[in-house]
């Protein structure tokens, strides 16, 4: 008896050095901050395209109007099929997809935000400001997840048992989540950027903070057309002109802009210095290749108007031309390379979409003139100089247009605004019910050297939920989303 | 016991008064005895059957007075002058007399050839229940013994002796088994023989391991144990090897043996490094595989225990069987120096035919108008003979890039001698393996042994030590399995790998980009230096006492550590030349450690009497592994050459941390009964402790029972069947348990994410909490039939295990969307069977003083079966498992052929119906890829010193061909398999390859990799090993002052016979590093 008493103690071997249990790990502010703010290294070192969360934006644009997809590109080269399958609108479950990256930190958070309820030794105002942070986080992924597959499971426990058990929940369920914990978060997250710490001020906008939650906020109300409150959220946050101000267009995409309303600072391993959006999207000489395999479309180049800076080579486009072909891409970040001095961060929500939801929830609303003011506020900053060749160029929308009318242009405007941010346009088209319109047209012109045609099925504007969550969970089981 | 009596007294009358009623016949005798004198001899034995006596006589002759008593007695007695003597009626009374008078007292000594004593060895009485043990020093004595009495000497590892009694009995030498049934098995905690085991024990010696030139001992296994298989993951030195006793057991967790050199537990995998040098092939955990840092000539012999009554006692270790290395130890006698020289070579085997210019011409042109294109440079410059192609070329890439014989060295040198108390050994060896890949590439081991037995002079203390120690360096590529998988598929056209000034070519394209197969010259790659340096230190010490006699106190120490540094460096001329500017040199560092003690104190009892033979061990355990590791990655070097330290590194991150501690502790106990050599029955039972589990799961009892009948010594069968030299019948049942599944995964923590962000550590959450983790257990029921015909010359085994694991520890899958992992931790009720048909014949074929053959054949038919699985069909297993079926299985679509109209691929839908697009839920077939038998054939000759060798091995089994590999057939700059070109090309054409297109969209449908044509047989017969060596005569060898001295060729992996579509069906991957053919010539020599 004695000996099995020795051999229990002796089994113990406490906890390995390396980790922390859950308990200890939010009985102290520096840890607590250090497992939340892990959030947001790790979003900065996903990878693009090889990441499936962080490359939304390019996902998105290729299965939309916005990027095509370089020709030769290897075949069955890993990770390039997959991106084939979504500039084709062709997906199968068996596609990557950001599925599984949001839910990883939609747990994360869960877990959070249950540890810190129970916590009773950290400052109040460090657990504020985490709790905030990690309800704000946990909406932003919802919104994606929504967006991109329809209804999908809302799941609030950090016990995976509990979660288990939730099957696919309806889309309003899963806003109106979204809008308690963004209307929780803004309550209680820092007015102004702090730095990691929390309780001290900084420049760098790479923390979620108040305004972040009213920007997610003004976004999820447009979405679920409450237009009133859309407006309402937008116009706080845009009367906030001391801290959120449009720049010139080229620097509304370095680090800390006065339009950065949150960034991701770039951390990852190796590609530290600068942000992968950058590295993915700009072409060298050659044009694009294995590395840089997509380039804006000829859709996406037609969506500007002449004049339009943000179309313009050298502002948020560029150009190579090779074997005779010219190539345009994306410059909002410019930096492509891994090793220059890091000047730009990857910019997740900026003050210009404030004015564009404000335009719709005004155009909405029935305050056109109003509207069209939003408008031309960033028309103004992307007009080009007046020249004889262009005398008018970009002009002003006029306050007297029809609804219908001015909801094309907003369209039209957020595409030429907004092309390869997270995936925009692809949003944009569904929820405007353009969708098919389009992608009719554009699907079967989506052709590279080595695949045939595709035609558009409208199913196909729900990705596929994963055939390995459909394997893995029963309530997912006959409940993929049409067409798949 | 039987002791004679004597009765004695003298002078007296012969006429006898005697009146008793119901008297025992012993006092009678004994008033006869007074009254008359006469002595009366007896044994208490004899009067146990004698009737009481009613008598009443006066005066009476004795004469007369006998024949009344003895009238009704089973007893008849002789009288002799003044001695009346009983015996048993039946028998002549005059021989019983001489024996009487003949007992004598035998006193001898045991000792082995070398003269050294041996103490516990059985003297039995033949025909009697006389026993004993001999004692520390080999002496025995045994009283009263007749001098026809025969002696039967026997000793585990020893042959059996008989002997004659005789009072003047000296040393009694046994030599060496070279009965298989004799020859030493080691056990948990002890030794046995198969002809007294009840287990399922399968052991192979050194002189096997010897004749073998591989650097894996593992590797000397394959085809010479049944119920073990062996499976090299890939070729390369060092490489990964999945070893499983009597199949899988366990659905997801871990199903590697117990593996315990010297009495020391060795780790099964190596800690995971995240990078792959020099074990291409496999990722992550398990790479390479730990028992290549121990040197095969140290090892004396490697016992397999498979079934629960040889297990049971590892507990919690053992679930998936043991394999116990013991290394050599010295022997008394003059110090002996021997050397083992040997220099060969290893060259690439198994090519797999790839198209030729002509043939590969013919695919692409017909592939780019079957997919209506027009011809330009992009899509088919290899056809234009544009940035070096050549039509003109026909190059055989296989040989080109990887037909490179590579050196193979062995050097061993051992010192070994000493006398009655002390003997030793002291080895060294050095081991170099090259590659077949072009450049400079190695694997050196250089290894030391020593091995110290010493004993007090009354032999009651004794002690022994030793160690083993490897320093591995390999520096074999990591991205080996990019060329070996890239260079074969090269077009036969294609460029030349080297520029003429000796510089790499990269056959760029108008655009400046690498125009090979995937974007670069295969040989870039190669200047990546990868350095992985290894370093295996096993120690151990046995101490032990006799207290007094039988019983022994003893503690086993061991100490074992396997520590690895390694970097991978990714220099910028390893990329294409486009690539260059865009990326930034990197040097990946790992160095892993892993520390373990152990301390097995034990109480061994051992004794022998005339109602049998009973051993008894009690003893616990205590162990601890600690495992640390860390990695990181350096960039921002200003050159390739300044890549090997972190020094010139402007960037090092942390790119993941090891550490984990293992506590296990133990308490055991086994006892062993034999009752003249002929019923055995042994029982063990352990309650194990781990700190993997949280503590209301973390203890647990294994035991087992085992019994042996030896039928072969019932007289009956003995008489009735004189060809039957030996027959035993054994059966053991029990539970042994499993807690693979790493360390401290019960509870959910926060670790290290490696990354700072605005100047914070970060911590992310590493895993879910799984408070219910507990032990998974399998139950083993095992029975065996040895028999020995003619004297032993045929030895026929068989066992038939049937092993039960339940409780099974699974990653389980959940959904992402539960917990973001996608998987948890957990025990699942469900029911894993593994059965096994196990056949071993070994014969003596001829057996005269210049010719002999011997030969040996196993035969494994094993089975593995799902045998329950709650709710599978709403787990996440559902498409991967299906009940009644083994575990091992794949769920493919299944292919129905080329459809004639369209030239692509058609599939069965759950219904047989043909569709080209078939259900990835339900339109499933399995395929078995676990074995359906497997073994080896094993042939000695020797002719006078000249002696022959061979094994050949084989296996029965399905596995992914080089179908399930290959691309859409036809597409730019890729050579395929020979055999596309039965290919469809017109309507109406019925063929087994579908169309050649350019069309890669089609992949998904219409490639081998997602259906069951992809899995065709990889049954192989091997030509495993053969050795031929000659035995310098002896009179030549004194000559140039040899004790001994011979020559050998070693050969391994000779010949394949297979019908196999691909490169090997043992590895059955093209991408892996392939298996070589490796000849040596050497000699031993003795000094």
């Amino acid at each position: 008896m004695l000996l099995f008493t020795a051999c229990k103690k002796y089994t113990d071997t406490g906890l390995p050095v390396n980790l922390l249990t859950d308990e200890a790990t939010f009985a102290n502010d520096a840890t607590a901050i250090s497992a939340i703010t892990s959030s947001y290294s790790t979003m900065s070192n996903m990878n693009i395209p090889a990441d499936p969360f962080k490359s939304i934006g390019l996902r998105a644009g290729l299965s939309a109007d916005e990027l095509s997809f370089f020709a030769n590109y290897p075949p069955s080269t890993s990770g390039y099929d997959d991106l084939l399958k979504y500039y084709q609108n062709s997906l199968t479950p068996v596609n990557a997809t950001p599925w599984a990256q949001s839910y990883s930190f939609i747990f994360n958070a869960n877990v959070a935000i249950n540890s810190l309820n129970q916590s009773n030794t950290l400052s109040p105002r460090v657990k504020e400001q985490l709790l905030g942070e990690m309800k704000f986080t946990r909406a932003f992924m919802y919104f994606y997840l929504v967006n991109l597959y329809g209804d999908v499971p809302l799941t609030l426990s950090a016990d995976y048992t509990v979660n288990q058990k939730i099957g696919r929940t309806p889309k309003a369920q899963v806003y109106e989540q979204m809008i308690r914990d963004l209307t929780e978060a803004q309550a209680v997250l820092s007015e102004g950027y702090v730095d990691g710490t929390l309780l001290a001020s900084t420049t760098e906008r790479v923390r979620p903070n108040k305004w972040a939650a009213t920007a997610m906020l003004a976004r999820c109300y447009l979405y679920t057309g409450d237009y009133a409150k859309a407006e309402a959220q937008a116009t706080t946050l845009i009367n906030n002109n001391s801290l959120y101000r449009l720049t010139a267009l080229n620097d509304a995409f370095l680090k800390n802009s006065q339009e950065t309303i949150w960034s991701i600072q770039p951390v990852g391993t190796l590609t530290s210095a600068n942000t992968a959006e950058g590295r993915v999207f700009t072409l060298t000489a050659a044009g694009p290749n294995t590395t840089t395999p997509v380039y804006l479309s000829s859709q996406q180049m037609a969506a500007f108007s002449a004049g339009d800076l943000r179309g313009t080579v050298g502002y948020w486009v560029g150009a190579v031309t090779t074997a005779g072909t010219t190539y345009y891409y994306p410059t909002k970040y410019k930096i492509g390379s891994t090793s220059t001095a890091t000047a730009e961060y990857s910019i997740m929500l900026r003050l210009a979409e404030q004015y564009l939801i404000r335009a719709e929830a005004r155009a909405q609303l029935g305050k056109g003139a109003a509207a069209a003011e939003d408008l031309n506020i960033l028309r103004t900053r992307a007009r080009a100089t007046r020249t004889t060749a262009n005398p008018n160029p970009l002009p002003a929308i006029a306050a007297t247009l029809s609804q219908a009318e001015l909801m094309t242009a907003i369209l039209k405007e957020r595409q030429a605004e907004l092309f390869t941010e997270w995936g925009h346009r692809w949003l944009d088209l569904k929820r405007t019910g353009t969708i098919d319109a389009v992608m009719s047209v554009v699907t079967p012109l989506k052709v590279i050297t080595s695949s045939t045609s595709n035609n558009w099925n409208s199913a196909y504007s729900l990705y596929a939920i994963p055939q390995a969550e459909m394997d893995r969970s029963p309530l997912l089981r006959g409940q993929q989303n049409p067409g798949y | 016991m039987a002791t004679f009596m004597q009765l004695s007294a003298a002078g007296f009358a012969q006429k006898v008064n005697i009146s008793t009623s119901r008297a025992p016949l012993k006092t009678i005798l004994n008033r006869l005895s007074q009254q008359t004198g006469y002595d009366f001899v007896y044994t208490e034995q004899l009067l146990k059957a004698a009737v009481p006596v009613t008598i009443n006589v006066k005066n009476t002759d004795l004469s007369e007075v006998l024949e009344q008593v003895f009238k009704d007695q089973p007893l008849s007695y002789v009288l002799d002058a003044k001695t009346v003597i009983i015996k048993a009626r039946e028998q002549s009374f005059f021989d019983r007399m001489l024996n009487k008078f003949q007992q004598i007292d035998v006193n001898g000594k045991v000792v082995d050839e070398n003269g050294r004593p041996i103490p516990g060895a059985t003297i039995k009485v033949k025909g009697k229940s006389k026993t004993v043990i001999s004692g520390l020093n080999g002496e025995f004595s045994l009283k009263n013994l007749e001098e026809t009495d025969i002696i039967q000497v026997s000793y585990l590892g020893f042959d059996q002796r008989e002997i004659k009694a005789s009072a003047s009995l000296e040393n009694i030498t046994l030599k060496a088994a070279t009965n298989k049934l004799d020859e030493v098995q080691i056990q948990a905690y002890g030794t046995t023989s198969k002809r007294l085991s009840t287990s399922n024990i399968s052991t192979v010696k050194a002189e096997d391991i010897e004749r073998q030139p591989v650097a894996n001992p593992l590797l000397a296994l394959m085809g010479r144990v049944p119920g073990l298989q062996i499976s090299p993951n890939n070729g390369s030195p060092n490489g990964g090897i999945t070893v499983r006793v009597q199949g899988q057991n366990s659905i997801a967790s871990g199903n590697d043996p117990f593996y315990v050199i010297d009495g020391v537990p060795y780790p099964p995998q190596l800690l995971e490094t995240g990078l792959n040098g020099g074990n291409i092939g496999v990722s992550g955990k398990g790479a390479g595989n730990p028992l290549s840092f121990i040197n095969p000539a140290d090892i004396e012999s490697i016992d397999v225990l498979k079934d629960a009554d040889a297990t049971a006692i590892y507990g919690s270790r053992a679930a998936n069987g043991a394999i116990l290395i013991t290394t050599k130890r010295g022997k008394a006698g003059e110090m002996k120096i021997d050397f083992s020289l040997q220099n060969g070579f290893s060259s690439f085997i198994n090519k797999f035919n790839k198209l030729n210019t002509e043939q590969y011409l013919e695919m692409r042109r017909e592939a780019l108008k079957n997919t209506n294109s027009v011809v330009t440079e992009a899509n088919a410059y290899d056809i234009l003979n544009l940035y070096g192609y050549d039509n003109s070329r026909n190059i055989d890439w296989q040989k080109e890039v990887l037909d490179k014989n590579s050196l193979f060295s062995n050097y061993q040198m051992s010192i070994s001698g000493g006398n009655n108390n002390t003997q030793y050994v002291i080895g060294g060896g050095y081991i170099h393996q090259g590659s077949f890949l072009p450049g400079n590439f190695k694997n050196n081991k250089g290894s030391a042994h020593f091995n110290i037995n010493s004993a007090s002079n009354n032999r009651k203390f004794q002690m022994q030590f030793g160690g083993s120690y490897m320093n591995d360096i390999n520096t074999l590529p990591s991205s080996t399995i990019f060329v070996a998988a890239t260079a074969p598929s090269l077009s036969p056209n294609a460029p030349a790998l080297y520029n003429a000034d000796g510089s790499l070519n990269f056959a760029l394209d108008a655009d400046g980009l690498s125009s090979y197969l995937y974007g670069n010259n295969p040989l870039a790659t190669l200047s990546a230096i990868n350095i992985n340096k290894t370093r295996s230190l096993v120690a151990h010490a046995n101490l032990s006492y006799e207290i007094f006699k039988g019983l022994q106190i003893k503690t086993n120490f061991g100490y074992n550590e396997l520590s690895s540094d390694e970097l991978v460096t990714t220099p910028l001329s390893s990329y294409q030349p486009y690539v260059r500017p865009l990326v930034s040199r990197s040097t990946e560092f790992a160095n892993n450690d892993i520390r373990s003690w152990i301390i097995e104190p034990q109480l061994a009892y051992r004794t022998s009497h005339n109602w049998g033979e009973l051993s008894i061990l009690l003893g616990a355990t205590a162990q601890q592994n600690e495992s640390t590791g860390e990695r990181l990655i350096a960039s921002g070097y200003a050159s390739d050459d300044l890549m090997q330290t972190v020094s010139g590194a402007t960037t090092i991150v942390n790119s993941g941390s090891i550490a984990s501690a293992y506590k296990y502790s133990a308490v055991f106990g086994r006892a062993t009964y034999n009752f003249k050599n002929k019923y055995l029955v042994n029982y063990t039972i352990r309650r194990d402790g781990t700190s993997r589990f949280s503590p209301e799961y973390r203890f647990h009892n294994f035991q087992s029972i085992g019994a042996g009948w030896i039928f072969t010594e019932e007289s009956l069968i003995k008489q009735s069947l004189p060809w039957l030299s030996f027959g035993k019948l054994s059966a053991s049942y029990g539970s042994t348990g499993s807690d693979q599944i790493g360390d401290n995964l019960y509870f959910a923590t926060y670790g290290s994410s490696a990354r700072t962000y605005q100047n914070i550590p970060t911590l992310s959450l590493s895993r879910i909490e799984a408070p219910d983790l507990h032990w998974e257990e399998t139950t083993k029921l095992n029975f065996g039939l040895k028999t020995g015909f003619f004297k032993d010359r045929l030895l026929f085994e068989v066992n038939y295990a049937n092993n039960r694991s339940s409780d099974q520890l699974v990653s389980y899958f959940i959904p992402y969307y539960a917990s973001g992992f996608g998987t948890v931790n957990s025990n699942f009720p469900a029911v894993v069977r593994n059965t096994s048909w196990e056949f071993t014949i070994n014969t003596t074929n001829i057996r005269s003083t210049n010719l002999s053959w011997t030969s040996s054949f196993n035969l494994t038919i094993p089975k593995n079966t799902l045998v329950s699985f709650p709710d599978l069909a709403r787990s996440s297993y559902a498409s991967r498992l299906v009940i009644g079926e083994p575990v091992n299985i794949s769920r493919q679509f299944h292919m129905l052929g080329v459809d004639p109209a369209t030239g692509q691929y058609v599939y069965a839908d759950s219904n047989g119906n043909p569709t080209m697009n078939p259900n990835s839920l339900t339109d499933y077939v399995s395929v078995d890829l676990s074995p359906k038998f497997y073994g080896g054939f094993q042939n000695t000759f020797s002719y006078k010193n000249l002696s022959l060798d061979f094994l050949f091995q084989f296996m029965n089994k399905k596995a992914k061909n080089e179908y399930f590999t290959t691309s859409i057939a036809g597409s730019l700059a890729n050579n395929q398999p020979e055999f596309v070109t039965n290919r469809w090309q017109n309507p109406g054409d019925i063929a087994e390859r579908m169309l050649y297109t350019t069309n890669s969209s089609v992949s998904f449908n219409n490639s081998f990799l997602y259906n069951d044509a992809g899995f065709t047989s990889a049954s192989y017969i091997k030509l495993r090993n053969a050795s031929l060596s000659w035995k310098i005569p002896e009179m030549w060898a004194k000559k140039i002052r040899l004790r001994n001295a011979s020559v050998f060729v070693l050969g391994q992996n000779l010949l394949t016979f297979s019908s196999y579509y691909g490169r090997d069906p043992e590895f059955t991957s093209n991408t892996s590093y392939p298996a070589s053919r490796t000849v040596t010539f050497g000699a031993r020599l003795g000094l």
